[in-house]
């Protein structure tokens, strides 16, 4: 018995020194990954400055930057529109480029299947292609409106106004969208300037 | 008693005596038992750690840093020029004849593109060929190489950085079936040639290496297997000693035992090292592919696998970069063993060896090119993403970078500086500089340039060098003016001005020149950067209400409340800057500047975005009128000398500054598709022989002079209404009246008394001076 609890003794401590021995011998020049538990659900997404992240893991972002971003206060309303009406300088509008016009569609398509991330991901590429093409910033109003995420909506429709003076038809369908968004968003009495402001043209 | 002790003791004698031996046989049979377990053990936890980490092929990759995609379309802003700086840096081969991807040929106005394809986030873009036909400095037609007409096609991408784990390994992962047959033969033949035929391990060879070691009395050859070299790469460190090469034996026939051998030999490709730069190691033939010949792997000829397979002896010793004569001899001895082996032809053969070894210059290599756009990207990274998930995860990023207006904005301020030092000799003892480049429309942030010495990964002047920004605060003043109701020609007053301060002292700003102006209408007061006027102005109006206008131009620095800000003593570093003019170009919308677009994993799927963010803080009418107050800057005041380089219509709009004692020289300004901001001076802020205009304006406009630029369009908001005025006077004028001048005005803000006008004449020089300004609001 004695003996035999002796060399069980004796290969546990073998096999600790043994593993401590291979542990310094067996240096993989890897990070290992294993200790990351699976991925049990998809990872609710992160706002961060600005970037929204799935993050790679739970652990990857601390708590005291989420607590922030649930304190951060949203976008504040725009300001007032001025309210008289002007004989202003028109922009001519640009002929639209066939390669946005290919954007805008396929951004449509997301759109109605209801793949809003993606749809906003074309209307940036589309964007970028055409950074004053006001139908860029109306369609990226029209999915942050389907997403919700009103401030964010109307400062999008508000750039594409000052992208439309002088253009009645073009100021008229903004200010109504604007409209739009602030009734959804609960601004009753931003809602009716708006509209006061699309019925002038 | 005795009779019972007896037999016990002569148990214990009987006992004692021969146990000595049988102890001795014992201990040795523990002690062997005991070793054949540990050795077991051993093996079995080798043989976890082997499989564990091979099936998890977890090498550590670092992030790819990706520039902007090119996108080409009809109707895209782009020269021949421009486009061939974009595939130099793809690492495109210009032939006369495209045969495959990665190559290009060009004639006067038409460049057709043999594209690799990439696989984007949002969709796959397929290798074709793709024909561009030019007209001056403008993409006109876009067509596949049948003739069909394609709307909008990308290019792949560019490499221009990675973020390296602590031993700065540098991989990038390739698949067996992307290595080009020949390397894998040249491999084969020139270090393991019974490769598919032993079991980890070749007798053969350590014999060979034994009998060299022994003549050379000391340990000087591995005569390793693939397999072993894998396992000493992988697994052990590099020490050479006995210990190492035994423990290799097992490990490697354990490695034979799980996997096959084309699953060996891929994980070989993606392990092995080849070569270093500076403190990173390149691992792997994809990234070698990239170091040595700036090409994918796959398009890789038989003389640059030869010398690839080559360098795996000794990636130091044949730096084909360093020693090009060695590295020559080793890859035409690959060659010659893959001629006897009969892999190649004689032809082949014959062929390879004349072939120069190709190695592209270091300098052309993009990958860590940009290290100060990196640097931003890294830490708007670290905002999001640990550094492990950055070093080791494989993630994709995919940043705004431009690298076609990065190499415009590093050739405009090298060049300035090394004039400017030639210019004014000793003065300068060593002129730095930095650069940002953003689109005005979009925030995002397209150039970078840190330093001097743009390749340089130290101190990152754009991010980090805080400096007085002298008169760019001028228009955060002249802004807090128009919202309290000045307009442009409200007089103000730029007679001596003197401010008692607290303690005694007195704050007493002086013009440039030394002289005061009188009473000046505000427009001009900020054209021409008068000082009295602004500090008497910006005390009228007060500096909180003008340090919050700069809060809401998107300055989140604390700032003093002191009146020297007023003049610019308040420091920021030339990214805040291009923050604060960001909004000024974008009409009053405030955005945060963005440098990168989409971060994804290994496979592409989408972890972080960074959409388009906008928040309108002031509003386009009081913009409006401060944009037309800068552009009158640009067109007659301090900044007049742009439109001797830059074509009329342009309309730029921007701000000259120079701090106090000319220790900073600074120009912020911007056209319809850039915003530049550009700083010079002294790291230890000596004074400059120079100001805002002949220093860091001249920069500016070489940058601007070299790229595509679309004019700024002012668009006139409708609280604004356009009127003719008097300049003398400030009173209501007519178009036809001599020296009259159209003005921005706040609805019925405009001067109500007009003034007796002179009918002009056509030719008359004084009108044509200011024709610029009747001809820009139409």
């Amino acid at each position: 018995m004695i003996l035999k609890t002796n060399t069980y003794r004796f290969v546990l401590l073998s096999f600790i020194l043994g593993m401590a021995g291979c542990s310094s011998t067996f240096q993989a020049p890897i990070e290992d990954r294993n200790g990351v538990p699976p991925r049990v659900e998809q990872p609710k997404p992160v706002v961060n400055n600005g970037a929204i992240t799935i993050p790679l893991s739970d652990e990857m972002v601390d708590q005291s930057q989420r607590s922030e971003q649930a304190t951060t206060e949203p976008l504040s309303a725009a300001p007032e529109a001025t309210g008289m009406p002007v004989s202003p300088t028109a922009i001519r509008p640009a002929q639209q480029n066939t390669a946005v016009i290919a954007l805008l569609s396929e951004a449509n398509n997301y759109s109605e299947e209801g793949d809003l991330r993606s749809a906003q991901s074309t209307l940036q590429r589309a964007q970028r292609i055409a950074p004053r093409d006001p139908e860029v910033y109306f369609a990226l109003a029209n999915t942050h409106l389907t997403l919700q995420d009103y401030s964010l909506a109307e400062q999008v429709a508000l750039k594409g106004v000052s992208l439309v003076q002088g253009q009645a038809n073009q100021l008229n369908r903004f200010w109504s969208l604007i409209a739009v968004i602030r009734t959804a968003a609960g601004n009753t009495n931003g809602a009716k300037q708006a509209r006061d402001t699309a019925n002038r043209y | 008693m005795a009779t019972t002790k007896k037999p016990t003791r002569s148990r214990k004698a009987r006992k004692t005596t021969p146990t000595f031996k049988q102890k001795l046989l014992s201990t040795s049979y523990k002690v062997f038992f005991a070793m054949i377990v540990l050795f077991g053990i051993a093996l079995v936890f080798v043989d976890i750690h082997i499989r564990q980490q091979f099936e998890g092929k977890r090498w550590a990759v670092p992030a790819k840093v990706y520039a902007r995609p090119l996108e080409l379309y009809a109707g895209l802003s782009l020269s021949l020029d421009d486009l061939k700086i974009e595939l130099r840096g793809l690492g495109y081969q210009f032939v006369s004849k495209v045969s495959q991807p990665g190559q290009a040929e060009f004639s006067t106005s038409k460049a057709i593109i043999y594209s690799r394809g990439f696989n984007f986030p949002d969709g796959n873009e397929q290798a074709q060929q793709i024909v561009l036909d030019f007209s001056n400095d403008l993409l006109t037609n876009v067509r596949s190489y049948q003739g069909n007409p394609i709307s909008l096609v990308r290019l792949e991408p560019i490499l221009v950085g990675g973020i390296y784990p602590l031993n700065n390994e540098d991989r990038d992962l390739i698949q067996l079936q992307d290595a080009p047959q020949q390397l894998i033969d040249a491999l084969i033949v020139i270090e393991d040639r019974d490769y598919y035929q032993h079991l980890g391990i070749s007798p053969r060879g350590i014999a060979r290496a034994m009998w060299i070691n022994i003549q050379a009395g000391s340990f000087v050859q591995g005569g390793s297997t693939l397999t072993q070299q894998l396992i000493k790469n992988f697994y052990l460190n590099s020490d050479r000693n006995l210990a190492r090469k035994l423990m290799e034996i097992p490990m490697a026939m354990l490695l034979e035992l799980h996997y096959s051998k084309d699953e060996i030999l891929e994980a070989y490709l993606n392990e092995i090292y080849v070569g270093q730069e500076g403190a990173r190691a390149i691992h792997g033939f994809g990234t070698a592919a990239h170091y040595y010949f700036a090409q994918p792997i796959q398009e890789l000829k038989l003389h640059q696998v030869a010398l690839l397979a080559g360098l795996v002896k000794g990636p130091s010793f044949y730096d084909p970069r360093r020693h090009p004569e060695r590295a020559k001899a080793r890859r035409n001895l690959v060659l010659r063993a893959l001629n006897e082996q009969n892999s190649i032809t004689d032809a082949e053969y014959k062929r390879a060896i004349t072939m120069p070894l190709g190695i592209v210059e270091r300098s052309s290599l993009l990958k860590g090119a940009y290290p100060a756009y990196l640097d931003l990207v890294k830490r708007q990274l670290r905002e999001t993403y640990q550094d492990a998930d950055l070093n080791s995860e494989g993630l994709r990023v995919f940043t705004s970078l431009n690298p076609i207006a990065q190499n415009k904005a590093e050739a405009a301020l090298v060049d300035t500086i090394t004039k400017l030092e030639k210019l004014h000799g000793k003065k300068l003892k060593q002129l730095q500089g930095s650069v940002v480049v953003t689109e005005p429309q979009t925030g995002e942030v397209i150039a970078i340039v840190g330093g001097r010495q743009t390749r340089y990964q130290g101190f990152n002047r754009a991010l980090d060098a805080v400096r007085p920004i002298g008169s760019l605060v001028k228009p955060a003043v002249y802004l807090t003016a128009i919202e309290q109701g000045y307009t442009l020609i409200s007089e103000i007053d730029d007679s001596p001005y003197k401010l008692a301060m607290k303690g005694g002292q007195v704050w007493n700003p002086e013009n440039f020149n030394h002289k005061s102006n009188g009473m000046v209408p505000l427009h001009e007061a900020i054209a021409q950067s008068y000082n009295l006027a602004t500090a008497r102005l910006g005390m009228t109006l007060g500096l909180d209400k003008v340090i919050s206008t700069m809060q809401r131009l998107g300055v989140t620095r604390p700032m003093n409340a002191f009146p020297s800000l007023l003049l610019g003593a308040q420091g920021l570093s030339p990214m805040e800057v291009a923050t604060m003019y960001q909004t000024i170009a974008a009409n009053g919308f405030q955005m945060p500047l963005r440098s990168i677009r989409m971060v994804t994993d290994k496979a592409g799927q989408e972890l972080s975005s960074y959409p388009f963010q906008l928040k309108q803080t002031v509003s386009s009418n009081s913009i409006h009128l401060l944009q037309y107050m800068m552009q009158e800057t640009a067109r007659i005041g301090t900044a007049r000398s742009i439109y001797q380089h830059l074509p009329a219509d342009i309309n730029a709009a921007g701000k000259t500054g120079t701090s106090d004692q000319q220790r900073d020289s600074w120009f912020a300004g911007f056209t319809g598709n850039r915003l530049a901001i550009v700083w010079l001076g002294q790291d230890d802020n000596a004074s400059l022989p120079f100001t805002g205009a002949s220093g860091a304006l001249q920069a500016w406009i070489a940058y601007m002079a070299s790229e595509t630029l679309q004019p700024f369009v002012a668009a006139s908001p409708e609280g604004i209404e356009y009127v003719w005025i008097d300049p003398q006077s400030g009173q209501l004028s007519a178009e036809y009246c001599l020296g009259a001048q159209q003005m921005p005005f706040l609805l019925g803000t405009g001067p109500t008394l007009a003034i007796d006008c002179v009918d002009q004449h056509d030719d008359n020089p004084v009108s044509k001076s200011i024709d610029w300004v009747k001809q820009l609001f139409r």
